[in-house]
């Protein structure tokens, strides 16, 4: 909390966008926002959303270096506070070593952003989006620290497909990451085995992406997957659980509209041994999204978004089982640097975005949430 | 009033683009040996999803920070106002994958920049002095 009001303060006297450059060299970039929510019926993410919280700020800050041609290096800091979900302090995002040999091939090595559908390595990114909140349907906020990024090595490249085909992107990684106990997954895995971690859940990961930037100008089609096996001892036990993710998605931009689209698969296979008992389980989790944005004038831009998520298939008629959200959302940039937004998000199901402990008296089906997000960036 | 007087405006209308792109001249550094570009070349290097030419040379973008060259620039070549352009590259810089481009204050500024550094490719408006650099043509 106090580092918020502090970032805050460096804000409003100046002292952050003095550092901005832009040189060809060393660049210093940043951002901080600062969101509001507002929910009727459920707590939503957190506690407090139905008196209206702000507790809600993200502020990050990157350093980056060229000392030669095809060399870049640099550092990402982010702070990522929505109540007890987050850091609360200040976590590397990525730091990494970068070396371009050719268009074809490149390599990336250190803590790397992961590539995973049309946004993972941009949902903490707020100044680049339109939405307050991604579908959260595969962009969960209480969940997305596990899927940011990872430690190990990329390997990158595009390649021309000829005259009419268009060309072909692919980033191809392996590594290690943490599963956060404060984070989303955390918190679920002590919901439902009561399984106590003192540290952050160790996972090896491995996985693809490939864009296709079609002939069609503008549209681009991708498909990206992901492996992650998660191994850790708690105070009373034991959990193994190894996910597999594909991703399929598609974007289009044509002039002031925006039209995009993804599905994805997790398949998880879990075994916990809570006091000497073990407990096999799979979660075969499907979820998908649809959106559409257009740009009214040079400041201003509005969309729509429908969010379908769901878990468990053959009882999706229960509400506990699946997450469906139909969202407004709009942008108004004041200049290059200032801008805001504001989103409602009208939410039927609790499969995602509720915790007990937020909502002691129970989850009703429905919510109805109002979102609003100032930012600047430099 | 005629009919053929209301496709006075709608002509305007969809002439003003190209009018106001040839305001725009696009200006390499002469070491990058560029004197013709594709569209969705330039696009590319400007957008940050293309890193070289067509003959192998490093591509190094410029940009105006602001002003009617800049947004013509935008809107004939790149295809994007400013603020989608802007986020385009946060995107990029804020996940780790590219650098933001030069920017420069004036069109002056913009042609010794260009001048002076190999592989950069920019715009300025027509009118401005330009010595010292290739005029890339666009095909």
């Amino acid at each position: 909390m106090t580092f918020r009001y502090l970032v805050w303060l460096l804000l409003c006297l100046g002292v952050v966008p003095v550092f901005a450059q832009d040189e060809e060299h060393v660049q210093v970039h940043g951002f901080v926002t600062q969101g509001l929510l507002y929910s009727k019926d459920n707590n939503y993410l957190v506690s407090g959303t139905n008196t209206a919280s702000v507790d809600w700020t993200e502020a990050a800050v990157s350093i980056t270096d060229r000392p030669a041609p095809k060399l870049r290096i640099g550092i990402q800091l982010h702070y990522y506070e929505l109540s007890d979900l987050g850091s609360n302090y200040p976590t590397i995002d990525w730091a990494l070593g970068d070396y371009q040999v050719n268009p074809y091939f490149g390599l990336r090595a250190g803590k790397v952003k992961t590539p995973l559908g049309l946004f993972n390595d941009t949902q903490d990114i707020d100044p680049v989006l339109l939405w307050a909140l991604l579908p959260q349907s595969i962009y969960a906020n209480d969940n997305r620290n596990f899927f940011l990024s990872h430690y190990g090595g990329d390997v990158y490249g595009t390649t021309p497909l000829g005259q009419k085909g268009g060309k072909l992107s692919y980033r191809a990684y392996g590594g290690t990451n943490n599963l956060p106990v404060t984070g989303g997954f955390g918190e679920q895995i002590y919901d439902q085995t009561g399984l106590v971690f003192d540290n952050d859940l160790p996972a090896k990961q491995g996985g693809a992406d490939f864009r296709w930037q079609t002939p069609i100008k503008s549209l681009m089609l991708g498909s990206s997957f992901l492996y992650v096996h998660t191994h850790a001892k708690a105070e009373n036990g034991t959990a193994d659980i190894k996910s597999y993710a594909p991703a399929y998605y598609g974007k289009l931009e044509a002039g002031r509209y925006y039209a995009a689209g993804e599905y994805r698969r997790s398949i998880n296979h879990a075994l916990f041994n809570i006091s000497s008992s073990d407990v096999k389980t799979t979660y075969d989790l499907k979820a998908w999204y649809a959106m559409f944005s257009y740009r009214v004038n040079t400041k201003l831009q509005i969309g729509a978004y429908y969010s379908h998520y769901l878990y468990a298939p053959g009882m999706a008629s229960y509400a506990s089982n699946n997450s469906k959200d139909l969202v407004l959302s709009g942008r108004y940039d004041f200049n290059q640097n200032f801008y805001a937004k504001v989103e409602t998000h009208f939410l039927h199901g609790t499969a995602l975005g509720y915790y007990p402990d937020d909502n002691p008296d129970g989850v009703r089906p429905r919510t109805n949430l109002a979102v609003a997000k100032l930012g600047f960036s430099f | 009033m005629k009919v053929r007087y209301l496709f006075i405006p709608l002509l305007l209308l969809c002439g003003a683009p190209s009018l106001r792109a040839q305001k725009i001249i696009i200006i390499a550094n002469r070491s990058a040996k560029v004197e013709e570009i594709g569209i969705s070349d330039l696009r590319g290097i400007f957008l940050g999803s293309s890193t070289r030419f067509k003959n192998g040379v490093t591509a190094v973008p410029v940009l105006l920070r602001s002003g009617p060259e800049h947004d013509d620039f935008l809107a004939e070549y790149v295809g994007k106002v400013d603020s989608s352009f802007r986020t385009v590259w946060r995107s990029l810089v804020f996940t780790g994958v590219a650098s933001m481009p030069k920017n420069t204050d004036s069109d002056a500024a913009m042609v010794a920049y260009v001048a002076s550094t190999p592989g950069a490719i920019g715009y300025v408006s027509k009118n401005s002095p330009h010595d010292n650099v290739t005029t890339v043509a666009v095909k």
